[in-house]
Formats: structure tokens, sequence, C-alpha cells
């Protein structure tokens, strides 16, 4: 199963390769993209990748509360859901699941996903 | 025919070689003139290529350079000249004239020429203040020398004057030419919490520094002891210091210890096992804006009162104290450069400058980079690969800029809005007005140019695309 992580530099990144050290995500072929932050990325990329031979896309980000530019967790949320809402229109399997987490905390991101594979919002 | 003119600072015999041989092939009309013999009423020319001394021009001082020779500048070339270079026409005239074709390839006047650093002289400078230790050189010196370059430490007294991109450094007698400068500037301490004169004249409030030593003589047995940390920038070394002295306070004193802080750093090697100890030893570590706290004597002048506010739960509470320790921050004092530094403008002392986008580590003059002397074993690796980067590519490059298309930009003022760090305005008037971002405060995260609806807004040098956006970090479940 391979995933796409889009991560933001300040806590996603670390977030999700400390995921992967610790070995939360066996069996997983993750692919890490960074990004300076999760609000930069547009709708179209997130189609693009999911066009793609992927599983599912996972965005980690800053915390919603606490994002380092302010709204880019929050951008990147609304982008997220407007998406994942055609997916589900276009009854298509794939979903973007989201991770709000800090560079320590790593098991939202294993929430996240395990959520996901159950069938269930990956929304954190 | 295309006219052109060439301006000369200094006289260049190999250029003149240069255009005696090649002048019929070249099909233009060419004229090298010293820059003395230049005046208004030269006549129109299509182009002018003025070679100059020097890089650190601005386009303000080239503009008024322009302006007393009488012409109006549409594009400017820079051919960075350096003088040992010239002897040595082999090595300089293909250069030259490739930058030359270059320009006159450019009939529309646009050609954008991009001035590459013409020798990679790998001599490194490490310029110190007297009073840095002599270790922390060495260790500077040696993270340099890992890096292939040749380094050494500079005299006690010495003169630099600017050379083209590099700079010739005069020393007792000596002159090198020097790629790049390694500076590392006096650290002073400095306590950034201003206390009320009343708490101050208790006699109470002592520097770290001077806590340390009396402890040696003095016993602090049972009392309440406060440390104030105001800084975030508190460097690891004084984090060090004020873990061992508050758990030493605990175990031997049976001291009440209390770090008030804005924030901890564990962050160094040993550090955290040092925080854990002094933790288990029965210090308190308290996170608070220390700005806000409130400090009142007591009336017997015994003792001081802080109240403040955790940020951990919110709750107001009010120690009696009787004693503060002010941690102090390092700040760095500008390196004094008065009479030593000769260049286009005067330079009286080398400050950080205050564009963030800048790699760490670089000053507002191209090769010249500054480090603090109580910098981590990392920072000074990652500065060697700085200068490194400097000293074969020729260019500080910021990271990255933001840009904003005129054509494309509507004027619809999300980009201000979006932006969290306000680096977004609007410049022009009425209908011709654009955005504007702020090279200084702009911090890169890309918001602005994902939210513009006409996307009219990139970052240069860092790809949003879809395929080149970012490169991929590890793949197929390892980290690399």
């Amino acid at each position: 199963m391979k995933i796409v992580a889009l991560c933001c530099d300040k806590s996603g990144y670390p977030a999700v390769l400390k995921a992967q050290q610790e070995g939360y995500l066996p069996g997983v072929e993750l692919e890490v993209r960074a990004v300076s932050c999760l609000g930069v990325i547009r709708e179209s990329l997130l189609l693009e990748i999911l066009e793609g031979e992927v599983a599912c896309l996972l965005l980690a980000g800053c915390p919603l509360e606490s994002c380092h530019n302010l709204e880019g967790s929050r951008f990147a949320k609304a982008r997220a859901e407007r998406v994942n809402a055609l997916l589900e229109e276009a009854d298509v399997d794939k979903r973007v699941v989201l991770a709000f987490c800090t560079a320590e905390k790593t098991s939202q991101i294993r929430e996240a996903l395990s959520r996901w594979l159950d069938g269930k919002d990956g929304v954190m | 025919m295309k006219r052109v003119l060439i301006v000369t600072y200094h006289s260049i015999p190999a250029l003149e070689r240069w255009y005696r041989e090649n002048e019929s092939s070249l099909g233009r009309h060419i004229r090298i003139l010293p820059k003395q013999q230049v005046g208004k009423g030269e006549g129109e020319w299509d182009v002018v290529v003025v070679i100059g001394g020097s890089l650190s021009l601005t386009r303000e001082e080239i503009a008024g350079q322009c302006e007393r020779f009488g012409w109006n500048p549409v594009c400017v070339h820079a051919f960075p000249l350096e003088k040992s270079f010239v002897p040595h026409s082999e090595a300089w005239l293909p250069r030259w004239e490739a930058f030359f074709r270059n320009i006159l390839a450019g009939d529309d006047g646009i050609a954008q020429v991009r001035v590459h650093r013409l020798t990679s002289n790998p001599r490194v400078k490490v310029l110190s203040h007297p009073e840095t230790k002599a270790q922390d050189i060495q260790e500077i010196l040696t993270a340099l020398k890992k890096r292939n370059l040749e380094v050494t430490a500079a005299e006690d007294e010495w003169h630099i004057a600017r050379e083209g991109v590099n700079y010739r450094y005069v020393s007792s007698g000596t002159e090198e030419t020097v790629g790049a400068f390694v500076i590392v500037p006096e650290v002073k301490e400095h306590f950034s919490l201003t206390l009320p004169d009343q708490v101050s004249d208790t006699r109470r409030l002592v520097p770290l520094s001077e806590f340390a030593r009396s402890m040696e003589q003095k016993s602090y047995r049972r009392q309440r002891i406060a440390f104030l940390v105001p800084s975030l920038t508190t460097p690891p070394g004084v984090w060090e210091r004020v873990f061992s002295l508050s758990k030493q306070l605990c175990e031997k004193d049976c001291a009440q210890v209390v770090v008030l802080c804005a924030e901890t750093v564990v962050a160094g090697e040993g550090l955290e096992e040092a925080y854990r100890r002094s933790r288990q030893a029965g210090a308190l570590y308290e996170k608070t804006d220390l700005s806000k706290a409130v400090f009142q004597e007591t009336i017997d002048m015994r003792g001081i009162q802080v109240g403040f506010r955790t940020e951990r739960d919110g709750a107001d509470q009010t120690l009696l104290f009787d004693w503060l320790v002010a941690v102090p921050q390092l700040e760095l004092v500008p390196f004094d450069v008065s009479g030593c530094f000769e260049a286009d403008k005067i330079v009286l002392s080398l400050d950080r400058p205050v564009n963030s986008n800048l790699p760490p580590y670089a000053l507002h003059f191209q090769g010249m980079y500054l480090i603090s002397p109580f910098s981590s074993h990392s920072e000074r690796i990652e500065l060697a690969r700085e200068v490194e980067r400097y000293l074969s590519e020729g260019v500080i490059a910021e990271e990255a800029r933001t840009e904003v298309d005129e054509e494309k930009c509507i004027l619809c003022l999300t980009c201000v809005r979006t932006c969290p760090w306000g680096a977004v305005d609007v410049e022009g008037v009425l209908k011709r007005s654009k955005a504007r971002v702020s090279w200084q405060t702009c911090r890169l995260c890309g918001l602005c140019a994902s939210s513009c609806p006409a996307e009219a807004i990139t970052i240069a040098g860092f790809p949003t695309g879809t395929d080149d956006m970012v490169p991929v970090i590890s793949c197929g479940g390892e980290v690399s």
C-alpha cells in the first residue's frame, strides 16, 4: 500500500519521520514530501496525486489552533474536505487524511491512518 | 551600426589589446574610455558598459553615476573586475568576451546576464574579537578546514579593501586576496527584563555570574530563590549553568528554587539529562511571560514578591523570594570595522541584516559571514557549508523570493488578508496599483501564492507547481 504524505516543514515533516522511525507505519510504502506550509497545497495538486497509484494522501501539519503560519492548517483542512466531498461524489474510495500534530507527537498520525483504514473519517 | 561605449575605472591593457585584435570581427562601433574622460556630450550610445572595481555599488549609486555622465540607463550589466586577474589575459579574456557578446546579443536592451564568480579563490580568513577564546576560534577553523577550504586566523591589526568580488587583506606587511571572511564578534551578556527601581534597591537581584561566585562563600540554606529567564534566545551554555546551580541549591542548601522562564531549552548535548536531574532535585520550572509579571519588594526589604500567570493553566500565582537571579541572554555586538574596511560606501560596523530570507550567518556584504563564538557544532558545520557554497557559486542567493506578476494581479487584496506576517501591501495608484510583498518580512510560507485567485503570485526559487513542487524525501518505507 502506497501513501503519499505532504507535510509542513515545521511540524508534520518531523512527526511523520518520527512515526516512520518508530515503526508506526509497518507495511506502508511512504513517500514523504515537505512543503513550507500545508496552506500552499492547492486542490488541483491533491487530485493530481490521488490520480496516481496511491491508496491515500496524508496531510500532516501544525495543530489548527497553533499553526506556525496561523491559517495554513485551516486552509488545508477546508481544501481537503472539498476534495474528499468530490471523491465521495465520484464514488472513489481514495481519501485525503488529515493529521494535525506537533513535531513530537506522532499518535495523531497513527490514529488518523487507522481511522481511515477502519473506513471512518480521517480528520483528527 | 550599434555604438558601444566601454568605460573603465582603471587602465586595463588586456582589454585594449583584445579590442585591437577583435575590432573587425565584433561588427560594432566600440570606444573604450577611462572614467575620467567621460563627460556630457559624448553622443548617443546604444550600449554603455561600465567596468567598475567593486560590486558593492548600490542601484542608487549606479543611477547617480549615470546621471553625472548624462546617460539614461535602461539596463545595467555588472562585470566584476579583479585587478589580479587582468595581467593574466588568457584566463580573463574568454570570460570577458562571453560576457560582452552576451550583452550585445540582447538587442532590445533587456539582456539578462548573470554575473558569475570569476575565480574560485578558496581562501577564508577568520576575523575575531580580541577577547574571543582561542579554543572557540580553533573549532571554527577546524569546521572550515574539513570542507577543504584554505583557512587562516587574522592577525591583530589588519585592513580590508574590496577587490572585485574578493577582498584584499593587508596585515603587518603581507597582502593577500581572500575570498570570504568569517567574523567572530564580541558577545555581551544582557538581561532584557526591566525591574522597578525599588526591587533593584533591595540588592536581592543578582546577576547569574555573581550569584555563582557568591555560592562558594555564602550559604543559601532554606532560602527561596527565583531564576528569571525572560529571553527565548538564552543559549544552551547558560541553561546548563542554571540547571547545575538549581540542582546544587536544592541538594546541598535545601533551598526552594523556582525557574521562571519564557521557554526551557533542553536541546543540546547532555542538557536534557541536566534538566531532568535538576527537576529530580526539586527545582520547579514554570513557563510564564515575565514581561507581564509583577515585582514588589517586601516592607522589610528582605524579599521580593513576584506575581505571574502560569502558561500551563493560566492561574495567577504570587510567590515570595529571598533572591532573584537575573539570567542573561547573550548578544552579539556588531563587529567594528570603522577605519579598516574600504568599500564604495563607508562601513562602520558589520551587523546582521534584517532580511530573514538571507541564508543564516550571511551579512550585507557578499562573502562575509558572522558566527557567535558560542555557536554549536552543527551551526559551525552549517556555516562551513554556506561558505563553501558561496566560494563555488559566488553568490549569496536568498532562499527564494515572492514575486507578484503585475499583469495578472487583479487587486482583490486576498493576499493582503491571507498573509499571516503582514508582509503584503499595495503599491501604485488607482488602477495601476498591484500587491507588493516585502522581502524582509516575508517568511516564504506560500499562503498568498496558493490563495491568489489570479495566480499572480509565485515564489521564485521555490517552485510550487505539481511535479517539481518538492523533492521526494523518502520512498519505500524506510527513512534515509
